[in-house]
């Protein structure tokens, strides 16, 4: 009764939604004309979406658009501007305005100074110390993101969409490394983090590069990815929802052909190196590289990195404290105990 | 107003212009979140989360797809953090190719659906339609709502779903026939399926 004809299904489907070309619209006809499987799939097909279309449409609860505007009000909204009135004399004016002073001196000085203290991968020897004996092997599989992170996104960073992850073997880490980097840049994409993986011998087993790439370049990025190695696994993941429009997050985990099997002890080595970007560099590290060393460096450098790209903030934050307290001394000042 | 001048407003600022297209767009986004997620009150946390995020993210719509798929993209990652956020959110492997542990996938789909347009459908049929979509991985039940629901044509949902054309082709088939077989397997549906036997034309 089931005879199976190997028409594509996806097309009767795609047939269903006047989806089709022409000339494809015909095939599928002409299949149908003489497939008893076929039609009967269709109709299947067919009962299924209108079964779904026949679902009454749902409205939001009333007050909906009035909870949505405390929400945005909440989270800051422009409103009318308020202005600060300060028209009284007296040292607190003074003080305002080196608080105003200070917010417009020390904030191009602060965004300077962070883009200078923007780690680059000289500095990064930090990362890739060489971690004590015992936390090790844990590079034995890919990094992952676990999903507790990504339920809870960082708002600062560039947000990331999706990952994906490629498992590549080849015969050559060494040599699959600079291809897999250029198969990033050439799909407009950053590499942001390398791990490298040791085994006992001190011969490289593994290599997980962790970059992004425009979120349209990914289409490409599995022919790219089989032209480094053999691609045993790709993973698609969202991550979070973020600023639809961005990037995806891309981990090429390459794997020695033979891969070696870390000993039970772990006498491996792993190293980390990173790379440019500042926003998401601090938080790349961090979500990609397990193991207690690795961690408290990536932790060290996300700190630094934190600091060097909030200091413009920092500095605002001195200022408003400052203009704060002279405008409340003044309030203060300005009534007089009457007695 | 066209939509274009109350997105520019809304992107400077115009509280009013952000409003008006919240107007025009919480009735389908609220109704998709609702179908995705299965309940009201997820349902209006996701359409909220949906509207404060595209509120922040104003300035970087870049107007290189329309606003309506950029709202649907957020929607559909607002709904799929709030499964997430309700742990029933695994990692799914997204379309693998054909195929099951004996090798082919069953092609044959079931026959003993009842015809929406035969019979009156009753509030418990429904029910048990919105159940089965809930029943489905997220990424299934994201494009079965996204066609059948709000009605996007395939390059929409390659621009929301962020796919290739030939993917949502492909995934919105295996939805339905997923969707198909869980249906068929209620037992609601199994005394009013047309059988085989009911067949009409024959060619
Ligand atoms: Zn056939």
């Amino acid at each position: 009764m089931s005879e199976r004809c190997g028409f594509q299904s996806e097309d009767l489907s795609a047939y269903l939604d006047g989806e089709l070309s022409e000339a494809e619209v015909q095939v599928v006809e002409a299949h149908l004309s003489d497939c008893e499987c076929c039609r009967r799939s269709l109709e299947a097909l067919r009962r299924t979406r209108a079964l779904v279309l026949s679902l009454p449409s749902t409205s939001p609860p009333p007050e909906f658009r009035e909870d949505l505007r405390e929400a945005l009000r909440a989270a800051g909204a422009p409103k009318h501007s308020r202005g600060v009135r300060s028209r009284g004399g007296g040292w607190h004016r003074g003080l305002a305005l080196v608080a105003a002073s200070i917010l417009v001196v020390l904030l191009p000085m602060a965004a300077l100074v962070s883009t200078m203290m923007v780690p680059t991968e000289d500095q990064f020897p930090l990362l890739a110390a060489d971690p004590p004996p015992g936390e090790m092997g844990i590079m034995e599989t890919a990094p992952e993101i676990s999903t507790e992170e990504a339920a809870d996104p960082p708002r600062d960073v560039e947000e990331i969409v999706a990952s994906e992850t490629y498992i590549i073997r080849v015969d050559d880490v060494e040599i699959a490394t600079p291809q897999a980097r250029s198969a990033l840049l050439d799909g407009g994409g950053e590499v942001l983090g390398l791990t490298r993986t040791y085994d006992a011998a001190g011969y490289l087993n593994k290599a997980v590069l962790v970059g992004d790439l425009p979120r349209d370049a990914i289409l490409e990025m599995g022919e790219r990815a089989q032209q480094i190695g053999i691609l045993v696994e790709r993973r698609r993941e969202e991550t979070s929802y973020g600023d639809p429009g961005t990037r995806t997050e891309v981990i090429l985990s390459l794997e020695k052909m033979e891969h070696v099997v870390p000993p039970a002890d772990g006498d491996e080595l792993v190293r980390a190196e990173a790379l440019r970007r500042p926003g998401a560099l601090g938080e790349r590290i961090r979500r990609s590289f397990s193991g207690s060393w690795t961690r408290f460096g990536a932790g060290v450098a996300t700190a630094l990195v934190w600091i060097a790209g909030h200091l413009p903030h920092l500095a605002f934050a001195v200022g408003a404290i400052i203009l704060v307290f002279a405008v409340s001394r003044r309030g203060t000042r300005s009534a007089p105990p009457k007695k | 107003m066209d939509e274009d001048r109350l997105v520019a407003l809304a992107r400077s600022g115009e509280v009013p212009a952000f409003e008006a297209l919240v107007a025009e767009y919480e009735g389908r986004i609220y109704n998709m979140s609702y179908r995705m997620l299965g309940n009201a009150e997820d349902a209006r946390d996701a359409a909220q989360d949906t509207f404060l995020k595209a509120y922040s993210s104003l300035d970087r719509f870049r107007g290189d797809s329309s606003f309506s798929t950029w709202l649907y993209r957020i929607a559909k990652n607002a709904c799929l953090d709030m499964l997430r956020k309700r742990g029933r959110g695994t990692v799914y492997s997204l379309d693998e190719p054909l195929g099951t542990e004996d090798g082919e996938m069953e092609r044959q789909l079931p026959g003993d659906l009842p015809d929406p347009e035969d019979a009156a459908l009753d509030s418990e049929i429904r029910e048990a339609v919105a159940d089965a979509i809930a029943g489905l991985p997220p990424h299934h039940r994201a494009i079965i709502v996204l066609r059948d629901i709000e009605e996007l044509t395939y390059e929409e949902i390659a621009e929301v779903l962020e796919v290739e054309l030939g993917t949502v082709k492909s995934r919105l088939y295996r939805a339905r026939a997923a969707l198909s077989r869980s249906l068929a397997a209620l037992e609601l549906f199994r005394d009013r399926g047309v059988g085989p036997g009911e067949r009409r034309e024959q060619g």
